[in-house]
């Protein structure tokens, strides 16, 4: 038989059965009534609060907060303030993680990022409930499980955080009739208020559960979501930062007061220190000890330190070594040797400052102007090419590498469906010009940006002569050439740098912009190019290295090089560098005309021409001499005028692009299939079975 | 009585009453105890709970809800660590192999962060209840009794795992002997051989649950940053390329096994070090993080001893080795 606890209850209760026999026992006691005193519990102050969807929960609760960790450190606190500090501990601890990995990292778009993270956690994990555990709930049920109230002590909790125990007075009948109607209680339901609890109490529970069950892959994904979607507009932002940043160094008074601030009397202590060593203290006047080599070589390290070390290093130690070594320090020696550490202190400072302006700007560095260029021409140049999600797929092939099965980009492959996209483009003008448009716009960028290079150059180039022309008069010729003068001295190569940097992104838009203007002539058959010349200009333009310039040119070296072919070629390619019709077409002139790049692509033709389709070239694979100087152009300068591949620079853009597409597909899609569970779970929620009619107890 | 304080200020339960409990138990506070109640929530979270909770049911209550947490803390954690090496096999070589020593870093963070966490916690408790005598950890197993799904049910119990001391409103006082309280107070200097040492103890235990409550919620954070920090330095970049945790590779496995606590010691230094170059908070923030966490448990430890020490203000009014009554 099955144990009825009810019944076995009522047998066993003596207090029960007691009362059943005494009924007086129920009785009102009519005096204590009357002696009663007017002692009786204050009137509940509890109410409902209104929510809102914004995660401003934490920064509206500070001043509760802050009082709760006062209180609880005084050991005054109540559970409900232990709680709060424990979300002040979270912040605290996010915010000093955040800080420490701040400082680790030296970048500005990192930093940022460290900051933005655990922003962004704290964030999800205050938005994930209210859009997916909230908003359906009361879309579905009209019931807010993340209701709050304030109790009658003024602390603000969860209206059903404890399904046990409900402060259901709070509700009016009022408000728990149209909670009702909204529920599809039926009106004339008896106990319709307590079905109607018990309808929302299990909604409340349910949901509560699936923000549990959903909260710890949804805010890890969420948070990755926001700092994705955050990294292009923050890497802008940062961008423009660090280019003003690196233009402001620049100006007058900033250049002086950033060198006074780097300035440091190091190299100019140390020598009078080594000075000093000469002196006789006791009578004063200098030792008779001579200067020896190991003095001289100190001397030399401590005028080229840091950076300078190996391009000055030699140099002052080849003069100082004919000046003074072997002879002995006198106040001549002395002043001459303070005033080399006056000169170069002063030099290394100002040094410092184009150095950080370099590293700001054009440096081989992350986040540097020029990186944050080439990434972003990258992407531009990849989406007016009408590269798709699935070409990106079909690019990244499974190959059989010599140690593993690897997932690769195929640059044949990538050359094939540059072709395939080359000449669909140039068949339509609307497309035509869209591609021409994006890489316009990034060789404006760069020639707008890269304007202050000039007053880069005009500060290098003061400060190198002017530290060149003091060496000389200190008599310190040799340094004086390596830091002011010539074509090898610190000054032209500093100069160099610089231009080779800017010129080398200048000219690998140059040649996206030729490529697609040859495409697009070869595609006219009224100007009828030779086949032969049209497959050779392709191949150079769109897959052709320096040195692959020769080799696809005509097949292998044994066959003897035809010179009026390769000279017809590069006339094809480039004309004579005026870009008129006869040699560019019209399109393409339009576009250069309105972005004012016209004399821009000239320069570029014409070098073109001259280092790589000159009369010279054939007969000297490897290097040509330049009539007018009559100097051979060294590969660097080939290599920086020819530009990347670019079949190999849309492979390396293209790799990355599927990298990225690979993580966000699989992640985005967990994400989108954790909100769709979310949702769709409302609708199985809140069934509560309806009360039977209602019979009378047997006893 | 439930249980009793012995000489080695351990509490003593009584017999056979581990297993099966017929009332709330007090249970020793010991590894086997932690495993055994970690082990009961997490398998509960998973299952009972979560069936009970998705289905509505009046029974799901308070302590079920915040031992879900603990499966989305671990859902939390393993979401983490596949966003940053779920994919790196599909990417190319180079980059998969880039990709997996910033994933290694990324997951020995995650890990680390939970470790010190858990951790940080008994650098406040333990002290305290050297000087105090008063375990904030205490565990005690409660029965609960839920209502019957249908007039038939019996099954009506289950069993909670709480502390004595987990609220500072309500503690378990009716868990505790007079022997405990005597202990505590001699401990604390409020007197011995006391009529009543409840009175007196009972405001400090509140005072020591409140102070060191508040400890350990700011320091366990401070501690796990710190946990992050470590991992994020350059020795775990040479132990990640090598690395293998897949146990079938043999000697691989065993070689990564070995190199790891050399490599946790070799990044703790470097995180205690800090970077040769750069300004100031550059070079010095590990140490900084690392002063911070430790001075908030040391504080905490501290204000917890000052609380449980200090006699209320009333305690002077009533003498404590006379006789008398309450009403």
């Amino acid at each position: 038989m099955q144990t009825n606890l009810l019944q076995n209850y009522i047998a066993k209760s003596t207090t029960y059965q007691e009362q059943q026999k005494r009924p007086e026992a129920r009785a009102v006691d009519h005096n204590a009534l009357y002696n009663r005193t007017f002692a009786k519990p204050l009137p509940p102050k509890g109410k409902l609060l209104r929510g809102t969807f914004l995660p401003t929960a934490f920064v509206k609760n500070m001043k509760y907060n802050a009082k709760a960790l006062v209180d609880g450190a005084k050991g005054k606190a109540n559970d409900h303030q232990l709680g709060k500090v424990n979300d002040v501990g979270l912040v605290a601890g996010m915010g000093a993680l955040a800080a420490y990995l701040f400082t680790m990292n030296r970048t500005p778009m990192k930093k940022g990022m460290e900051i933005l993270g655990p922003a962004a956690f704290l964030a999800s994990m205050a938005i994930w409930p209210k859009i997916a555990i909230r908003l359906p709930a009361l879309f579905v049920h009209g019931v807010d499980p993340m209701q709050k109230y304030q109790d009658s002590q003024g602390r603000v909790k969860p209206f059903f955080q404890d399904p046990q125990f409900i402060p259901w007075d709070l509700y009016s009948d009022k408000i728990m009739d149209k909670a009702g109607d909204r529920l599809g209680v039926p009106k004339d339901m008896p106990n319709r208020r307590a079905y109607t609890q018990e309808k929302m109490r299990k909604v409340a529970v349910q949901s509560n559960t699936l923000w549990m069950l959903t909260a710890g892959p949804a805010t890890p994904l969420l948070t990755a979501m926001i700092c994705n979607m955050a990294e292009k507009p923050l890497g802008k932002f940062f961008d423009k930062q660090t280019n003003k940043k690196a233009d402001e160094l620049l100006e007058t008074v900033n250049f002086n007061d950033t060198a006074k601030a780097l300035r440091s009397t190091k190299t100019v202590d140390k020598v009078n220190e080594i000075i000093g060593s000469y002196i006789d203290k006791t009578k004063g006047g200098y030792i008779e000890e001579a200067i020896d080599e190991r003095t001289v070589d100190r001397f030399s390290k401590l005028f080229s330190e840091g950076k300078l070390s190996t391009i000055l290093g030699g140099k002052f130690k080849e003069d100082l070594m004919k000046d003074m070594a072997g002879k002995p320090m006198d106040e001549a020696a002395a002043n001459k040797l303070r005033n080399i550490a006056d000169t170069m202190t002063d030099f290394d400072s100002k040094y410092g400052v184009l150095d950080q302006y370099y590293k700001l700007k054009l440096g081989k560095v992350e986040e540097s102007v020029i990186a944050n260029q080439c990434n972003r021409t990258s992407e531009a140049v990849l989406d007016s090419l009408g590269f798709t999600k699935d070409d990106y797929k079909d690019l990244f092939t499974l190959k059989t590498g010599v140690i593993r099965r690897e997932k690769i980009v195929d640059r044949e492959a990538v050359g094939k469906k540059l072709y395939d996209k080359f000449e669909t483009i140039v068949k339509d003008e609307e497309k035509y010009k869209k591609a021409m448009t994006a890489i316009t716009d990034s060789l404006k960028e760069v020639e707008t940006k890269y304007a202050g290079n000039t007053n880069y150059e005009k500060y290098v180039k003061d400060i190198c002569e002017q530290a060149g022309k003091s060496l000389r008069e200190q008599g310190l010729d040799n340094a004086a050439e390596e830091i002011g003068a010539g074509a090898n001295s610190l000054k032209s190569m500093m100069i160099d740098n610089a231009r080779n940097r800017v010129d080398s992104l200048k000219n690998h838009c140059c040649r996206l912009i030729q490529t697609l203007d040859f495409f697009k002539r070869a595609d006219d058959k009224t100007k009828n190019m030779p086949e032969d010349i049209v497959k050779m200009g392709k191949e150079i333009l769109a897959k052709g290295h320096i040195d692959g310039q020769m080799t696809k040119f005509e097949g292998t070296m044994k066959k003897p090089f035809d010179f009026m072919k390769y000279q017809q070629l590069m006339r094809s390619i480039y004309g004579v560098g005026d870009v008129d019709p006869k040699s560019a077409d019209v399109s393409t002139i339009k576009l250069l005309d309105g972005a004012s790049l016209k004399e821009t692509f000239k320069r570029y033709q014409k070098e073109m021409i001259l280092k790589f389709g000159g009369a010279e070239y054939g007969p000297h694979k490897q290097h040509i001499y330049l009539e007018q100087l009559k100097e051979k152009v060294p590969s660097l300068k080939k290599f920086l005028q020819n530009g990347i591949a670019v079949d190999e620079y849309i492979t390396t853009a293209v790799k990355n692009k599927r990298n990225s597409q690979i993580w966000l597909k699989t992640f985005g899609g967990l994400g989108i299939a954790l909100m769709a569970v979310a949702v769709v779970a409302q609708f199985f929620f809140g069934k509560v079975k309806k009360p039977a009619a209602s019979q009378e107890v047997k006893q | 009585m439930l249980a009793s304080v012995g000489k080695t200020n351990e509490i003593t339960f009584q017999h056979g009453a581990v297993k099966g409990y017929d009332r709330d138990t007090i249970l020793p506070d010991n590894v086997a105890t932690r495993s055994r109640v970690t082990l009961d929530r997490l398998g509960n979270a998973t299952t009972l709970y979560t069936a009970k909770g998705l289905k509505g049911s009046r029974n799901a209550n308070f302590y079920e809800f915040l031992t879900m947490g603990n499966v989305a803390y671990l859902a939390g954690s393993a979401t983490l660590i596949a966003l940053f090496n779920a994919v790196n096999k599909f990417f190319p070589h180079a980059d998969a192999q880039k990709a997996g020593i910033r994933g290694g870093k990324m997951a020995l963070g995650v890990v680390l962060y939970g470790v010190m966490k858990m951790i940080s916690k008994n650098f406040i408790s333990k002290p305290v209840q050297a000087l105090t005598g008063i375990n904030t950890d205490m565990p005690y197993a409660k029965i609960n009794y839920e209502l019957p799904d249908n007039i038939y049910d019996t099954d009506i119990t289950s069993i909670e795992h709480h502390k004595v001391f987990e609220s500072v409103e309500f503690p378990r006082f009716d868990l505790l002997s007079k022997d405990y309280y005597a202990k505590i107070a001699k401990k604390n200097g409020h007197g011995e051989n006391l009529n009543d040492p409840a009175h007196s103890v009972k405001p400090a235990i509140r005072e020591v649950i409140s102070r060191s409550g508040t400890a350990k919620n700011i320091s366990q954070y401070l501690w796990a940053a710190v946990g992050v920090g470590v991992a994020m330095q350059k020795p775990w970049d040479t132990f990640f390329m090598d690395a293998t945790f897949k146990f079938w590779k043999g000697k691989n496995f065993i070689n990564t096994i070995k190199a790891f606590p050399k490599t946790l010691a070799q990044s703790s230094a470097e995180f205690f070090k800090g970077a040769k170059t750069g300004n100031v908070m550059q070079r010095h923030a590990g140490k900084m993080l690392l002063g911070v966490a430790a001075l908030s448990s040391v504080l905490g430890i501290i204000n917890s001893v000052v609380g449980a020490r200090t006699k209320k203000c009333h305690s002077h009014i009533i003498k404590q080795d006379e006789r008398c009554v309450v009403s």
